[in-house]
């Protein structure tokens, strides 16, 4: 089968600065691909490499199985939307759409039916004879969607398009948006640096850090076995708790000893690849907690409770070592003062602290005296 | 902000209609004196308000010197040079603000320096050249030395460079890109820098006296300046009334220009923030 988009080893350089480093990555036909880093990662530029508007230094782009590495951006088929939209600002809403059209030679009426029935789904019929300075950001924002789906082609191109709206427009759009790609069908990449935007468009994602893929997954995959520290840091918010830790093989099981308890796999086999010191990750969301003394346990100071309504954001500190919960709203009273973690049911991520590798990902159990 | 103290107000226009005197005064002047009669622009106490309107007075001094002629002649010439200028600016301005050549930033800082040297050292050069050619007393003299405006090309470049990128980048994904990307966008969203550009042009060319008085001997291409001069050479100390008249009918078309673009005529040097 032939992707909508294949990128093969692609490289960037500006002068001695690598912005982008053998990046690589397939898009399905129909699928909602994004692209998630720090700003500066070079996803941006890789967009603009896709769409034609920059030059790589080495690699190759295909779009629907042909390579277009050196069409000029003009004939690759693909629209984009910009960040500020890159509306033509002398030209109304239905100029806007209709240029692109105009400019292929396509006739009159199927210009005319193309326009409305993307005015129609953008819910921009009233506004098609005002210039882009008359228009609210959303609205223009839909202009600029519309300009884009007219044109019906075979890649839709985004570069944070939902970024200058203020957040209740931009959480509109962003169920709109992904309603009318799924209509559509038509193969979307996506970059952003909001991590929600990423979790809830995408139906992959690739975060890029440095100019480097760092993983490629489903948004849910991703977010519960990140392949390396960076990624298990940057998605979710509060973001990973970390801490060093220790391994300690025992006859029937290995435990991870940190400094806020000692966590004890299901069976030796699991952590099998884990090295004898691991940098511990775990999300807020993943550690079980109590306010009740658990023996052998050490307790957490408890620094802060934030009720957010169904949640509790805990922050506790043991010596040095700072912990953010996330627990449900009947777990603690908010003057806890003191909390324990129930090792049993945490969720925890092992890292190499010297490569940020990935080694494990496991839930612990019940320690048994062996 | 609440409004200003009324004192302060009235001395602002104050101060503003004390400067309009020595401004407006000449001109005043001028339009009295075009439609006195004769015996009335000299008197001892000075007439504020003429006691007879001798309209008579624009027909007799357009048809004591080739008028029609030299206006046409000013009309061609001035069309023409701000024509070649629009096409020429635009076209180098294109190129310096959205070309990536080697040398640009070479060729922009020489285009730079002939906006700082006078016009007048290249006179004599461009007359021997036109001597050379033939086309001394003729259209093409007047027009061609012209042609180009290093002012015009940084003005321009100055308002392309202001077009975002993105603009460009969206534009090529439609197909519109080089040439015609600079006929759909650039032009139009540069609408008032090249209103104010002619503007500006139009002044300059329209009142030249230096050049026109250089290359022409004969009334077929005289322009109205050199007409006007004529006229007053002729004329010596007598009729001052027709001379005024004269005088108005060769500077109203620029007035009235003015007063029709005034708007964007200020605007481009707020933006250019440049004196022509």
């Amino acid at each position: 089968m032939t992707h909508a988009l294949d990128v093969v080893n692609l490289t960037k350089s500006f002068g001695a600065t690598r912005v982008l480093q053998e990046v690589s990555l397939e898009v399905a036909e129909g699928e909602f691909f994004v692209l998630l880093g720090p700003s500066g990662c070079g996803k941006t530029t890789l967009l603009r490499i896709i769409a034609g508007l920059e030059p790589m230094s080495r690699g190759d782009v295909s779009i629907r199985g042909q390579r277009v590495t050196d069409t000029p951006a003009e004939d690759r088929d693909i629209a984009m939307v910009f960040q500020d939209y890159a509306l033509y600002p002398h030209m109304t809403a239905r100029q806007n759409l209709e240029f692109g059209l105009k400019r292929r030679r396509m006739p009159k009426a199927e210009i005319q039916a193309r326009v409305s029935r993307a005015a129609q789904t953008l819910g921009i019929d009233q506004l098609l004879d005002r210039k882009p300075r008359q228009l609210s950001g959303g609205q223009q924002q839909r202009v600029a969607l519309g300009r884009a789906i007219v044109r019906q082609p075979k890649l839709f191109l985004m570069d944070e398009p939902l970024s200058n709206l203020d957040a209740q427009v931009r959480a509109a759009m962003r169920f709109e948006l992904k309603r009318l790609q799924r209509d559509l069908g038509v193969a979307t990449v996506y970059v952003t640096h909001d991590q929600v935007e990423a979790m809830t468009l995408g139906d992959r994602m690739a975060v890029i850090n440095a100019g480097r893929i760092e993983q490629i997954g489903a948004p849910l995959d991703v977010y519960a076995k990140p392949a390396n520290l960076f990624v298990g840091r940057f998605l979710g918010n509060p973001s990973l708790n970390v801490f060093p830790g220790s391994i300690e093989r025992k006859s029937t099981t290995t435990v991870v000893c940190t400094p806020i308890g000692n966590f004890a796999s299901g069976s030796n086999g699991t952590l099998a690849s884990a090295t004898e010191k691991v940098d511990v990750g775990v999300r807020p969301e993943n550690l079980r907690v109590t306010d009740r003394e658990l023996p052998g346990v050490p307790p957490l100071d408890v620094l802060l409770v934030e009720p957010l309504g169904a949640e509790l954001l805990v922050y506790a500190r043991r010596e040095t070592v700072d912990v953010v919960l996330r627990v449900p709203v009947d777990t603690l009273p908010l003057d806890a003062k003191k909390v324990w973690i129930r090792s049993a049911g945490c969720h925890l991520h092992l890292f190499d602290p010297q490569t940020g590798q990935a080694l494990a990902h496991f839930t612990a159990v019940e320690e048994r005296e062996s | 902000m609440g409004a200003k103290p009324l004192i302060l107000r009235a001395l602002t226009y104050l101060v503003l209609i004390l400067a309009l005197f020595p401004i407006l005064l000449p001109i005043y002047w001028m339009i009295i004196t075009a439609v006195k009669p004769k015996d009335e622009v000299f008197t001892f106490t000075p007439e504020w308000v003429p006691h007879t309107v001798a309209l008579s007075n624009f027909g007799l001094a357009w048809n004591s010197a080739p008028f029609g002629h030299y206006f046409i002649n000013s009309v061609v010439v001035t069309t023409g040079i701000i024509f070649l200028q629009l096409v020429t600016s635009t076209l180098a301005a294109y190129a310096l603000a959205r070309l990536r050549f080697f040398g640009r930033g070479v060729l922009f800082l020489i285009i730079l320096s002939a906006m700082i040297l006078p016009i007048q050292i290249t006179f004599l050069a461009n007359f021997v050249t036109l001597k050379n050619f033939g086309w001394l007393d003729t259209y093409q003299g007047l027009v061609i030395p012209f042609a180009a405006s290093a002012f015009g090309t940084f003005l321009l470049r100055q308002a392309f460079l202001a077009v975002p990128p993105a603009l460009e980048d969206a534009a090529r994904l439609d197909r519109c890109t080089g040439l015609s990307f600079l006929w759909n966008f650039l032009v139009p969203l540069s609408r008032p820098t090249l209103l104010a550009f002619t503007l500006v042009a139009l002044v300059a060319h329209w009142n030249d006296y230096f050049w026109p008085l250089i290359v022409t001997n004969t009334d077929a291409v005289r322009t109205l300046p050199i007409g006007l001069g004529m006229f007053i050479a002729q004329e010596v100390t007598t009729d001052w009334n027709l001379l005024m008249a004269a005088t108005l009918f060769v500077s109203a078309p620029l007035l009235i220009a003015f007063f029709v673009a005034q708007r964007y005529f200020i605007s481009s040097f707020m933006h250019s923030g440049l004196k022509g």
